[in-house]
């Protein structure tokens, strides 16, 4: 393999304390080295920033609901032009739902590597491998949902934790999955009977349990399969008024459990997109901001992670494992609905959404994000995603770095919506005047979600020995300042991408469709007859397809599949 | 064919829906008549035959229209005594004997056997006429002979006025009336005797006439009328409709279906058998049931699902019967294509008559406990012993 260095960027790495640092960043085989030889590919980075690739911990880019969205939005065509083939590149198209390969392509001119695909319904999942397959540079994995799945029901309530960690750990490895996601705990299975559960205390029908218990069965089954990433919570009652409680409530089962992997992570939650679970208010009348009290409780208990789930205010889809909130969001907007119940483990709806900034209701939203990102204390545990494309497609993360790092920008906004007044009133965004450093978002988007994924040993940041994903953005701290413009711009056009050390983009131009891999996690448990059995009975009886058929076969669905195997037996 | 099988002379015939089991002697023709669509597949005669001549075939075939060809027992016309047995014991009147094209039982008339002793009754006194019991019985064996009302049952029913006794009294205030003919204009109760016009008096003048049968004190004249000149009264003595409802005891099965819905517990029913039911629902394999069309007494049923909040761990079973309405005639158990899901047992059969020995034999059988099983001999119905 070739030898790389990347000459006079300014390095921006929280996994070495970097903070701007000129220094040259030398590759080889793959890696990240201390020093190349003479022969070495010399990339000019003067007057640039430096960073790992991007680590995206939750986005929606693969499989069954993701295609459903691209299908039913034709016209989502209509606001991005289509291009055609070029050089190395297949032609791209869509906007809020891209295709895999504009999505792939975007995500490397944002300076992207690493993509986790966050919802996965294990049935479907050859589907989501066949898109992960079929989407070139990219490192990826996903997360099949556990939240709703008859087994794991069943199981959590009758407190059999060994039984769920074996069929947890079987699930993982049928689907090719990475870790545990778990949506609307409980309540996505109630929307089987056209219910939900919009407290972590709704019993769910038939089965007796209650999201407390799925949760915290969940948090403890994944310790106990000690896997690189934690529980990755999408908690009940999302995108309502006064669901923050419900939040807190998600949050506080975490209490006092402790992680003892060995993937360097050390948070036991991960809650997701929390944006959409910080509303205060009865009412979207008297709708207003809990960001600052969810973000001061995260803030104090270490063993939690967030992503936030940034409003970006534009013309997006909305798609999700909770079919209920899905199905009440096409009762409040009126636009075409589509829902997928899956036999025995989840659900989905996918609902157009437009945020406008001419309505309240979505300035404080965006709001919202934004105030909670600015009240961390530790970006290391708070990230950058927009739940893509929920709450806004992943190629304006540009612009929500714009937003955080320069307040003009946000004042600027906040000045042309039409209900300026009102959105100001209903959170403290505009009080806050923290603009964060490049440091700060480096950490939102590279060291920390990698950290939290388990894979911090692997990217995330500039270290020797860690795999060479890296991102050379045309910004100069020095001179470019606190450019807002400057600042969207030059982190959606990366003039240079490396990707396990072969040049995707070089002088701003893709190259190379690199050569992604996808990550699983097998864990080894102690043989279970029990579980097997169910399993074969739950085949035999309740599902349409054959056991034998279920598996994900690697040779057939997966492009460079790549283990991490764990050892959980005792 | 040999000669020698000439006399008795054996065959079976189908003559629409009935099924003819034909002995012919020189001098004398018995039938055994099979009712194909009345029988039920319940098998009493076919344990109750001294000569074993009846066996079960396709019930739950037959009797879910699926084969049409054939009746749920069949008869060996050559191993038939023709006593008559069967036909005194079938619960469903579905079988009869004719000698010389005569019905005829002569083990009755020679007082050899027993009849079932029923009680089918309903107290004239406390029912209303009302239809629960007409609909609700499975054997259209209700005969309610009640006269149909206009506009409802028939075009050219009964006046519903007719429906009550009392009187109904009309009344027009000769100094309110004018005489202006719209309540006769409205009423086929009403016409208007009038005086004839003339010039003398220039008047309009005559009497309403009034017809007691035909008016139903709707009050519509009264109404109407303009000068308010028209008062009717209808003081009511009976409610009850006229008729008479009766239980036609030759095809009644004293389910009790009657008894258990009549408003007035005007029916009393005595069934003619005793007997346990029980239903083991883990062991139905679902989605057949077949027990419960075949039932004569519509005493099976699938229960209805819990809401989906009501579940709580709990599905409702997939099979069920209402002791209080079954009969235990059996059909259920001959149909069931499972293994031990019915068990039943009857206990006491209650007769009038001489308790012969042929009888207590025959009783003997019948109250052996039974449940259903999977092999048998093809083509027939075979039932498991229990205990």
């Amino acid at each position: 393999m070739t030898e790389i260095l990347i000459k006079n960027g300014f390095v921006f790495d929280p996994t070495q304390g970097i903070k701007g640092d000129k220094k040259d960043i030398a590759v080889k085989d793959g890696k990240i080295v201390d020093k190349v030889s003479s022969s070495a590919k010399v990339i000019d980075a003067t007057g640039m920033t430096v960073m790992a690739g991007g680590v995206d911990i939750h986005t929606h880019v693969a499989g069954a609901k993701v295609n459903v969205g691209r299908n039913f939005r034709p016209e989502d065509k209509l606001q991005a032009v289509y291009e055609p083939a070029r050089g190395v590149r297949h032609m791209s198209g869509g906007y809020s739902v891209p295709t895999v390969f504009k999505t792939a392509y975007k995500y490397a001119d944002l300076g992207y590597t690493t993509v986790f695909e966050a919802a996965m319904p294990p049935l479907y999942a050859r589907h989501t491998h066949e898109e992960m397959r079929d989407t070139p540079i990219l490192d990826q994995g996903a997360f099949p949902m556990f939240g709703n799945n008859w087994f794991m029901l069943d199981y959590l309530k009758n407190q059999e934790y060994d039984n769920a960690a074996a069929y947890i750990a079987w699930l993982l490895r049928s689907t090719k999955g990475y870790g545990i996601k778990c949506v609307n705990p409980g309540g996505t299975e109630a929307w089987g009977w056209g219910l939900n559960c919009l407290t972590v205390n709704d019993p769910v029908p038939y089965f007796e349990i209650t999201p407390r218990e799925i949760i915290s069965g969940l948090i403890n089954a994944n310790e106990s399969l000690l896997l690189p990433h934690s529980m990755h919570l999408h908690g009940n009652n999302l995108g309502n008024p006064g669901n923050y409680t419900t939040t807190l409530d998600s949050l506080k089962i975490a209490e006092g459990v402790k992680t003892d992997n060995k993937f360097g992570r050390e948070q036991v939650l991960h809650h997701t997109h929390i944006q959409f679970h910080s509303y205060g208010g009865t009412t979207w009348a008297d709708f207003e901001s809990k960001g600052p009290e969810v973000m001061d409780y995260i803030n104090k208990n270490k063993n939690i992670t967030c992503d936030i789930g940034f409003v970006t205010l534009d013309e997006t889809t909305t798609m999700t494992g909770d079919g209920p909130f899905e199905h009440h969001l096409t009762a409040l907007n009126h636009l075409k609905w589509a829902n997928t119940d899956v036999e025995v483990e989840c659900g989905s709806g996918i609902v157009p959404y437009v945020y406008s900034k001419d309505v309240y209701v979505c300035g404080v939203q965006w709001s919202i994000g934004l105030e909670m990102a600015l009240l961390a204390k530790d970006h290391m545990r708070c990230h950058l995603t927009t739940d893509h494309p929920n709450a806004g497609p992943f190629t304006r993360y540009p612009r929500v770095m714009k937003w955080l790092m320069n307040q003009e920008s946000r004042e600027a906004l906040l000045h042309t919506m039409k209900n300026e007044d009102k959105v100001r009133d209903r959170s403290s965004l505009s009080s806050i005047d923290r603009e964060l450093t490049l440091y700060e978002i480096a950490m939102m988007t590279r060291a920390g979600t990698a950290k939290a994924l388990g894979l911090a040993d692997r990217c995330g940041g500039l270290g020797i020995g860690l795999q060479a994903d890296i991102a050379v953005y045309p910004f100069n701290p020095e001179t470019d300042g606190n450019d807002a413009e400057k600042i969207e711009w030059a982190f959606g056009n990366a003039v240079y991408l490396v990707k396990d050390g072969q040049i995707i983009i070089n002088d701003s131009e893709i190259v190379s469709n690199g050569n992604k891999k996808t990550y699983w996690v097998d864990v080894t448990t102690n043989p279970n007859k029990q579980v097997e059995r169910d399993i074969s009975e739950m085949f035999t009886k309740y599902y349409t397809v054959t056991e034998k058929n279920y598996d994900v076969e690697e040779h057939a669905f997966m492009k460079n599949p790549f283990v991490i195997k764990v050892d959980a037996t005792q | 064919m040999a000669m020698s099988t000439m006399y008795p002379k054996f065959s079976t015939k189908t003559d629409g829906d009935n099924i003819i089991m034909e002995q012919k002697l020189l001098a004398k023709v018995s039938h055994l008549v099979l009712k194909k669509n009345v029988c039920t597949g319940c098998g009493i005669c076919s344990e109750a035959c001294p000569k074993e001549a009846i066996v079960l075939g396709l019930v739950g075939a037959v009797r879910r229209g699926a084969v049409t060809t054939e009746a749920p027992i069949s008869v060996d016309p050559a191993k038939c005594s023709y006593c008559g047995v069967c036909v005194i014991l079938c619960p469903f009147n579905a079988l009869g004997l004719e000698v010389d094209g005569e019905p005829s039982l002569p083990i009755l008339e020679q007082e050899g056997f027993p009849q079932y002793d029923i009680t089918a009754e309903i107290d004239e006194s406390k029912c209303n006429r009302c239809t629960i019991c007409h609909e609700v019985c499975p054997n259209d064996a209700i005969i309610r002979d009640v006269p149909t009302f206009e506009g409802v049952d028939a075009a050219d029913g009964a006046k519903r006025q007719a429906a009550l006794t009392g009187k109904t009294t009309f009344v027009v205030d000769k100094e309110k009336c004018t005489v202006c003919g719209i309540c006769a204009a409205l009423c086929p109760a009403l016409s208007v005797d009038r005086i004839p016009f003339y010039a003398e008096t220039a008047k309009s003048l005559g009497d309403i006439v009034w017809d007691e049968k035909l008016c139903n004190a709707c009050q519509v004249c009264a109404l109407a009328c303009p000068t308010e000149a028209i008062k009717v009264e209808r003081a009511v003595e009976s409610n009850k409709l006229p008729g008479k409802v009766t239980i036609d005891v030759e095809n009644c099965c004293t389910c009790s279906w009657c008894e258990k819905t009549c408003p007035t517990e005007a029916v009393t029913i005595k069934k003619f058998f005793d007997g346990e039911i029980s239903f083991n629902a883990e062991k139905c394999p679902a989605g057949c049931s077949t027990c419960v069309e075949v039932c004569p007494c519509n005493a099976i049923y699938l229960p209805s699902p819990a809401s989906a909040v009501g579940m709580k761990k709990q599905k409702e079973a997939v099979i069920a019967v209402n002791k209080d309405l079954c009969i235990f005639c059996g059909a259920c158990v001959n149909a069931c294509p499972s293994e031990d899901v019915i068990r039943l047992k009857r206990t006491e059969i209650r007769v009038k008559g001489p308790e012969t020995d042929l009888f207590k034999k025959i009783a003997e059988k019948l109250y052996v406990p039974r449940t259903s099983k999977v092999r048998e001999t093809f083509g027939h119905v075979e039932v498991k012993k229990v205990e």
